[in-house]
């Protein structure tokens, strides 16, 4: 049992998020300077923020998903009923946010932060970690970005294994998946020929937004995904900075994409979707949520008003998962590349009206909203 | 021989000591040489054209710490001569030249390299080795409490010697391609940059491929997340077809010849904000009898696009020179082709040779479409035996 620390005095805590190699949890004191923020004893959003840039490199960007809590509250349960003055606690989100990502336990004399991406619930002890200091409440955040967690690899099976692709494990002959449209998180078979993937000695992973079925068929309905860790990030393929002894190579793809709101018009960031489509996409949208250019308007079979875009904005839906300018070059800049979270899984994401069918179709009387990206059809591009 | 390279590492840092301050410059804090501001040629249209090296927003090493790494059985001269080179690399006028431009702040730059240190390993490196076995090797290392990972702006050079082959999951076999590589480990928590530079010939080679991989590793330590480079997108054309740290497009655009010698050792040309601004060759130091010459396309950088098999497009271009060259020769190049040895776009150039301010004009066909989408087309400017590569991207998505 810790000791319990008088407010007003300093705390001792155990683990300084500003050592050199620190990792989730860690826990910062009062009046402590983080990436030039200086903590106080209620925290803030530029100090979590300050804290996460330390412990795992620009660019962090975090958003509060709830206020402080001291009890259990909306989509927020925690157990003792009352936080205050405990050192032990069980929480758990029933909220739609995926992207919660990080947790924050304040006391008088600083508070921790505690990696809980891809989780939904947990028992969290600071007895240690906050130098016996009692809780005065918690407190959710959300991410905006996917950091890459890098895996060297020893050999490579298969086409779109470039850098910072992101990996998903492979168990029991087994990969986590999403499925294109739904969302449905499930495990997918993954055989040597259901797609690319890649050894490495942290294990056999496959490359993640591969069209597979449940049975491990290439093409499916599923799309592979890779599992968030907890910290926030995913893991990818390690980029090395070759020698190219004068010689091209491939693009690499971007190392931080934003992890985007699944089911969503609104993009996270804010911005409007730049990429350039070259082809016309046709939705239920009669207002495009990204402003882009309306090419006509018809009615379906059944009286349905269908409404069709094109150019800059229309939609997105690329297997790199990154937005192209007009002359079908990606754009540079962590902004333009997105994933979305389903459940603790990453997919690439796709910002495109829904599909259905066999063979492959748009079903325009549905929505442009944020997707996984759906590897069978050209959408947009 | 140790003395003679002691010699030629003694020479290198007198020469960046005894440069004397340029009227009205001052030294960013921490660095101890001056630089004068680059000034912006807007009237110089290769100037204008070319992309420029900015900062990314990732780390980099600001006084890099080099271990040298060097295993049982390579030749102890050529051990010798790699400390050596090692401990000089990060001083002098060649590293003062590459790093000129890199601060994020007027208080934020790459500076001198702290000194460096050797350790050699006593256990020989199996003929075959890839590059996970030398993650481990590291991890191993650190272990045993050869090196402190926690050190700031570490930098591992590994140089397996003679004998050993590299692979890794890419390339099957190192020095028939590319020559070295730099990545960031994850070793007790901590990321440290390393590069593994493996015995491909000469020790110039060696010395050539280290001094890219040392830059690139100061100015990105962790590949993934980039402090200085350019721009990809359509900003940088087809500069950034070799990669986008400051050394990769200088191989491509030198036609294969990015090595110069400075005082006695053999080092890689690096891209020079200061020369792209000023229109001249920017990849140096570049040897200043050497004209540099651009066949360029007449936006500052142009990305075709040829999606459909049988699109074709026409491009002007212009001729340019940095110095007073009568006329030299120009050709094209479909990069892509040669690298997979397959046919993607019919190429024609209207002239074979071209004065100063000379136009010309371009034009492409698609005939397949190239892997990844993309290929790389160089328009080649050769004149007394040199030839320069203005390269250009065409897209085909």
């Amino acid at each position: 049992m810790a000791a319990w620390v008088p407010l007003g005095l300093p705390a001792v805590f155990s683990g300084s998020c500003a050592a050199r190699g620190a990792v989730l949890p860690c826990s910062v004191s009062t009046a402590q300077t983080y990436a030039g923020v200086n903590v106080n004893a209620a925290g803030s959003e530029a100090a979590v923020q300050a804290v996460l840039t330390k412990v795992l490199g620009p660019p962090v960007t975090v958003r509060p998903l709830t206020g402080m809590l001291t009890t259990s509250t909306g989509d927020v349960t925690v157990t003792p009923a009352e936080l205050g003055g405990a050192h032990r606690f069980w929480w758990s989100y029933t909220g739609p946010a995926q992207n919660l990502a990080y947790l924050t336990v304040q006391t008088p004399g600083g508070f921790a932060v505690i990696g809980v991406a891809g989780l939904r619930a947990g028992t969290i002890d600071t007895s240690t970690l906050l130098g016996g200091q009692p809780i005065n409440g918690l407190e959710l955040w959300t991410t905006l970005y996917s950091k890459p967690d890098p895996i060297p690899a020893s050999a490579l099976h298969g086409l779109g294994l470039v850098g910072n692709v992101r990996l998903g494990i492979i168990n029991n002959n087994s990969v986590d998946c999403v499925h294109a449209d739904t969302g449905v998180v499930a495990q997918c078979v993954f055989r040597a020929d259901s797609g690319a993937w890649a050894e490495t000695p942290r294990g056999t992973y496959a490359r993640a937004g591969q069209a597979i079925t449940l049975d491990g068929r290439p093409g499916g309905d599923y799309v592979t995904g890779a599992r968030v860790n907890p910290d926030g990030t995913v893991p990818a393929l390690a980029l090395s900075g070759h020698d190219n002894a004068g010689y091209t190579s491939s693009e690499e793809l971007s190392k931080v994409p934003v992890v985007e709101a699944a089911g969503s018009p609104a993009n996270a960031t804010g911005m409007p979707l730049q990429n350039f489509a070259t082809r016309e996409v046709c939705s239920s949208d009669a207002v495009h949520p990204d402003g882009a250019a309306q090419t006509r308007t018809y009615q379906t079979s059944s009286g349905a008003t269908v409404y069709c875009y094109t150019g800059r904005g229309a939609a997105l839906n690329d297997p790199n998962v990154t937005e192209r300018d007009q002359n079908g070059v990606y754009l540079s800049g962590f902004q333009y590349s997105h994933m979305i979270w389903t459940n603790g899984v990453e997919v690439p994401a796709a910002k495109r009206p829904a599909t259905c069918c066999y063979p492959t179709k748009v079903t325009v009387t549905s929505p442009i909203v944020w997707r996984s990206v759906a590897t069978g059809i050209a959408i947009a591009n | 021989m140790r003395a003679v390279w002691q010699i030629v590492a003694a020479v290198l840092v007198f020469a960046a000591c005894s440069q004397s301050p340029q009227s009205g410059v001052e030294a960013p804090a921490g660095r101890g040489w001056s630089v004068a501001p680059i000034v912006e040629n807007t009237h110089n249209a290769i100037a204008e054209r070319l992309p420029r090296v900015s900062y990314q927003g990732g780390p980099f090493l600001r006084r890099p710490r080099i271990v040298t790494v060097t295993f049982t059985g390579d030749n102890p001269i050529r051990v010798d001569r790699l400390v050596a080179f090692d401990q000089m690399i990060t001083h002098g006028e060649w590293w003062h030249q590459a790093v000129e431009a890199y601060c994020t702040g007027r208080q934020d730059c790459i500076e001198d390299g702290d000194p460096a240190s050797h350790i050699h390993i006593d256990t020989p490196l199996p003929a075959q080795v890839r590059d996970v076995d030398i993650e481990q090797l590291l991890v191993g290392l650190a272990g045993a409490g050869r090196f402190d990972p926690a050190q700031p702006d570490l930098l591992l050079m590994v140089y397996p010697p003679a004998g050993v082959q590299l692979s890794d999951a890419a390339s099957g076999r190192y020095c028939d391609g590319p020559r070295g590589y730099h990545r960031s480990a994850r070793i007790n928590d901590v990321s440290v940059a390393y590069a593994v530079v493996p015995h491909c010939g000469e020790l110039d080679q060696t010395t050539t491929t280290g001094s890219h991989e040392i830059l690139e590793a100061a100015t990105n330590p962790d590949p993934s997340m980039p402090g200085f480079a350019l721009d990809r997108g359509s900003a940088s054309g087809g500069f950034t077809a070799a990669g986008a740290e400051p050394a990769d497009p200088c191989g491509l655009i030198t036609d294969h010849q990015p090595q110069i010698n400075v005082n006695g050792v053999a080092l890689h040309r690096m891209w020079s904000n200061r020369a792209a601004a000023a229109g001249h060759d920017p990849c140096q130091p570049a040897p200043a009898e050497q004209p540099y010459l651009a066949l360029a396309p007449d936006q500052p950088t142009i990305r075709l696009r040829l999606a459909n098999v049988g699109d074709t497009a026409t491009i002007g271009l212009q001729a340019f020179s940095d110095q007073s060259v009568p006329s030299w020769g120009v050709s094209v190049q479909d990069l892509t082709e040669s690298e997979q040895h397959h046919h993607y776009l019919d190429l024609s150039l209207n002239v074979k040779a071209v004065t100063p301010g000379q136009r010309a004009t371009l034009t492409l066909t698609a005939r397949d479409i190239a892997p990844g989408q993309r290929a790389i087309v160089a328009l080649r400017s050769t004149f007394a035996g040199h030839t320069d590569v203005w390269p250009v991207a065409v897209m085909m998505r």
